[in-house]
């Protein structure tokens, strides 16, 4: 196990390498010269000229590259050409208020997809299982500015029981916090939920047609000991690498969710990012997306093998 | 009063091609002390009613109708929680592959504890005292360390272990017991019956042993019902129904089993015409009348049973009880082999690369000589590399070492750089005709391409051909318009069987072809291979880990034992003794469906070690009854030769044959003879 995830750190560290290539590579390539957006349309040659070497962008791509690794690896991300701070500062509040949003949805979606994946396996085919079925996939049919922009519609402006907006600051109370970030987790969970149901469903469906569960229930044992110990472990398994996935999905959902709420994380900033050519923000923010991608994916793996002591011996 | 009572049992599952009865009207009782062996062939209903007489209401259960009393209880009527006590405490089941009925998740002793648990309400540490003692009492020796174990950490059989030491752990009074040997090796098969019979012994558990093998049902059994589409057909002692069988599909089932000292020059093996019929084709009459015989037109309507002997009753218009299943005689094939070599494979030797960096040597220098228009059996059990060698002949694997010399032509390794003649005289017939026919192309499409790519046919040619191939095994000219899954199992077989003699081939490479089918089409392919064999005299190697098959079928056999061949010789020799120790328990390990059979208990002990083929010495003797100890350890075992076999080990010839002769019983009535 230990040489497992040891292995899969190192693979972990080469897919991050590569990825910060590929990043690099592509804001290269971008149009539009950093200089000139810094100075504007009316700088003269010269003054670019010398922002160019101040910046390094004079020097040859590898050389750019090789010093903003060098300086990623030491936690300097670099300074935002359009706040003319350091990235890190900028970023963290930001990182940290999308990492609220983001868990929240997962730790909502991943129990619930799971329990309900659950009882429509258990209960296949009944109008339980139908209405539950048809309800997700209704909403996960939907994108997120739809379901929000809904939800805003009802809760907000009919039903006024929770603001149409999410902020973040020292002056709101946690009650209010919390009632704030209600319509974005729903908003950005509704989909996730509904693939993470669907898949937990198919999965535990095959387990409970098994030869094994067929054998443990003659063995006399109780039905809720069969779900727990010979159901649910191998039932789980499939669906780990569809919750890792739906946190890179969630990536996606961000920009959107943060931008019709008005919360200032992640997505809203990379949208903001993106419109500005602030190339160091924009490297370090896909960045992190790649690197939290590929640990949640990790981390599914390693769950399986947990799980499933089958995994990996064959 | 019996422990088990089951009248008038029919269950009704739903499909989306509507309701399907899968047990019909089924009654039977069972003693306290009985072994009820229930026969039937894939869709008798056998596991249904395994599962009805527990009560158990299996996904896609439309109605179950009848009654099942179990020691006064009536299951059908129980609820869940009623049922729940005693499932697992008073009626046991052990499945069929234990690697799917075991959770993959838990350690193997834990789901012995947990069901102790659940009926006995004793605290963790009695509870695994208890899964202990049933470890052992199913001779899995180190218990403590395999109750660690998951499932897929152990072997076939010591999974089977597992499971009987589950359904052992609370002393039952009735073990039902489904195919529990099925795709077990021979050897591991043997060692689990006698393992079942001495528990019955000590426990006096009643039992029922449901299978599609007759030998080993006769093995176990006191009495044998015979399963046909759903419903009982007959029903007695198991002498009565082996020596005297009544119904005509039971004395067509043992007609179609090769017997001992049964071979291809002695006698033809019959087998049964039809399949099972449909379930709208299931008319008022008799359940066989489609398949029989001796049908007549009193069997339009359904019989009732009728006695024939003490406890022996059958449900035919048409009872024969006093007529024994009259031995085919007459010659079967009169292909005769012919002095010169068709194939000569030399000291190939394969390796399979492995994870861990060691090799598997899956065949190590193993030589096979085919001479025309013969027969060639490659026995042995899984593992014991006999498909790997027939792929490096075939060209379907590389060898690392040794030639393939075909026709007088030393072959390239490789099926890709082999010249399109030898791949028209060279063809092979796998194991699961399902997965070797394309399952969106016809029956025709099929065969066509094959033509039209070995030979480059015309169109017209090529379709007279298929039509042809077709007629030759049997099959309607109508059939090359299906499509796969609309034909049986045996037919897709002789469709495969067609592919193969198409191109009217020297060699055909047969890689276990009767194993997936059901023995009542099993002889008819037999039949058909040799029938074919005497059209074409063209020869075969066949792999088949079924010995009284390929002692009927073959010329000549040749044993392998982890990858090694450690025997060959004329098929008939081997009724006579000596035989190489392996060879002796693998046969002994067959059972014989003639009662009273004398069969010598050859066990062996421990199971095939990968690490074996390393050992300096014979690569048999840790699990060898007849080892001389230091000697077969350390040196590597010579060819021993007799005028008409020869076989690897220490033993000479005279000194094993007094040996194995000595021992109590011998290894059936022709060796016997043979030895005496």
């Amino acid at each position: 196990m230990l040489r497992f995830v040891l292995r899969r750190l190192g693979l972990l560290a080469l897919t991050l390498f590569a990825v910060s290539v590929l990043i690099f590579s592509i804001t290269q390539i971008l149009p539009g010269d950093v200089a000139t957006m810094i100075l504007g349309m009316q700088a003269t040659p010269q003054d670019l000229a010398t922002l160019r070497s101040q910046l390094g962008l004079d020097q040859p791509a590898i050389v750019q590259y090789g010093k903003w690794l060098g300086g990623v690896l030491q936690g300097d991300l670099g300074v935002s050409t359009r706040f003319q701070r350091p990235v890190t500062e900028v970023l963290a509040p930001a990182l940290r208020n999308s990492a609220v949003l983001a868990s929240a949805g997962i730790l909502f979606a991943a129990p619930l997809g799971l329990a309900l994946g659950l009882i429509c396996a258990l209960r296949r085919n009944s109008p339980l299982d139908y209405a539950i079925s048809s309800v997700t996939i209704f909403a996960a049919a939907m994108p997120e500015f739809v379901t929000g922009g809904l939800m805003i519609i009802v809760f907000s402006t009919w039903l006024g029981w929770l603001p149409p907006f999410a902020g973040t600051g020292s002056a709101r109370t946690l009650a209010q916090s919390v009632s704030e970030l209600i319509l974005p987790v729903l908003a950005l969970s509704l989909v996730i939920l509904a693939y993470i149901l669907r898949m937990m469903r198919a999965s535990a469906a095959e387990v409970l047609d098994s030869s094994f569960v067929k054998a443990a229930l003659l063995k006399g044992l109780d039905r809720r000991r069969v779900i727990a110990f010979h159901v649910l472990p191998v039932a789980i398994g499939p669906t780990l690498s569809v919750i890792a996935l739906s946190i890179g999905w969630m990536a996606g959902g961000l920009v959107i969710v943060e931008s019709l709420f008005g919360y200032p994380g992640l997505g809203r900033l990379l949208v903001f990012v993106i419109r500005n050519r602030d190339i160091p923000l924009l490297q370090s923010i896909a960045l992190i997306i790649a690197a939290v991608y590929a640990m949640a994916n990790l981390c599914a793996d390693i769950g399986q093998r947990m799980l499933d002591p089958r995994v990996g011996t064959k | 009063m019996p422990l088990l009572e089951v009248a008038h049992l029919s269950v009704d599952y739903q499909t989306t091609r509507g309701r399907v009865r899968a047990v019909n009207d089924v009654t039977f009782a069972l003693e306290r002390d009985e072994v009820l062996g229930i026969v039937g062939e894939s869709g008798s209903g056998k596991s249904t009613l395994a599962q009805a007489v527990m009560g158990y209401r299996a996904q896609g259960t439309a109605a179950t109708e009848g009654s099942v009393s179990f020691d006064g209880t009536l299951l059908l009527q129980c609820r869940p929680t009623e049922l729940r006590r005693i499932w697992g405490r008073r009626i046991a089941m052990v499945h069929q592959n234990p690697l799917a009925s075991l959770t993959p998740t838990m350690p193997v002793g834990d789901q012995v504890i947990e069901t102790v648990r659940q009926h006995r309400g004793i605290d963790a540490v009695a509870a695994r005292a208890v899964m202990l003692r049933s470890l052992t009492a199913v001779n899995l020796p180190d218990a403590a360390r395999i109750a660690k174990r998951y499932p897929h950490e152990l072997s076939g059989g010591q999974r089977q272990r597992i499971m009987i030491a589950i359904a052992l752990s609370l002393e039952p009074d009735l073990m039902i017991l489904d195919e529990p040997t099925t795709n077990l090796d021979a050897t591991t098969e043997a060692v689990i019956l006698d393992l079942l019979e001495e528990i019955k012994g000590r426990l006096g558990a009643a039992m029922i042993y449901i299978s599609h093998n007759l030998r080993v049902i006769a093995r176990i059994a006191t009495r044998v019902a015979v399963m046909y589409a759903g419903e009982l057909v007959e029903s007695g002692p198991v002498d009565g129904i082996l020596r005297a069988p009544a119904h005509p599909y039971t004395r067509a089932l043992l007609a179609c089993l090769p017997r001992s000292g049964m071979t291809k020059r002695t006698a033809s093996l019959q087998w049964i015409e039809g399949e099972l019929p449909a379930q709208h084709l299931r008319g008022q009459g008799c359940i066989f009348y489609s398949r029989c015989s001796a049908r007549t037109e009193r069997c339009q309507i359904a019989p009732e049973w009728a006695p024939v002997a003490a406890g022996h009753s059958v449900r035919c218009w048409y009872p024969q009880a006093a007529s024994a299943v009259a031995a085919i005689t007459g010659a079967a094939t009169v292909g005769l082999p012919s002095a010169d070599v068709v194939l000569e494979a030399r000291d190939l030797a394969k390796n399979f690369g492995h994870r861990r960096g060691a090799a598997v040597r899956a065949v190590s220098d193993a030589s096979l000589r085919v001479p025309r228009g013969s027969i060639v059996g490659l026995v042995g059990e899984s593992g014991s590399g006999k498909s790997t060698l027939l792929r490096c002949i075939a060209g379907l694997e590389d060898p690392d070492r040794g030639t393939v010399r075909f026709l007088g032509v030393d072959l390239p390794a490789s099926v890709g750089k082999r010249d399109k003649a030898v791949l028209r005289s060279m063809q092979m017939v796998f194991q699961d005709p399902e997965s070797t026919l394309n399952p969106a192309h016809s029956v025709g499409i099929s065969l066509r391409r094959h033509i039209q790519a070995m030979q480059g046919l015309s169109a017209t040619d090529a379709q007279r051909c298929v039509e042809k191939a077709l007629q030759q095994v049997r099959l309607d000219p109508g059939y090359q318009h299906r499509l796969p899954r609309e034909l049986s199992g045996g037919e897709k077989q002789r469709v495969a069987i067609a592919r193969a003699f198409l191109s009217a081939p020297e060699l055909v490479l047969c890689d276990e072809p009767l194993s997936s089918l059901d023995v009542s089409v099993q002889s008819a392919i037999c039949r058909l291979f040799l029938d074919l064999q005497g059209d074409d005299h063209s020869s075969y190697v066949f792999v088949s880990h079924d010995l009284s098959i390929v002692r009927y079928m073959a010329d000549s056999i040749v044993v392998m034992y982890l990858g090694e061949v450690v025997e060959e010789g004329s098929a008939e020799s081997f009724d006579r003794l000596p035989l190489h120790p392996y060879t002796e328990a693998l046969f002994s390990a067959t059972p014989d469906v003639d009662p009273g059979a004398i069969s010598k208990r050859v066990r062996l002990q421990g199971q095939v070690s990968e690490a074996d083929k390393s050992r300096p010495g014979c690569i048999f003797s840790p699990r060898c009854h007849l080892t001389k100890g230091p000697e077969c350890d350390a040196i590597a075992p010579p060819w021993q030769e007799t005028s008409e076999r020869r076989y690897r080990c220490h033993w000479a010839p005279e000194e094993l044959r007094a040996l194995q002769a000595a021992s109590p019983g011998a290894i059936g009535a022709t060796a016997l003879a043979g030895a005496s």
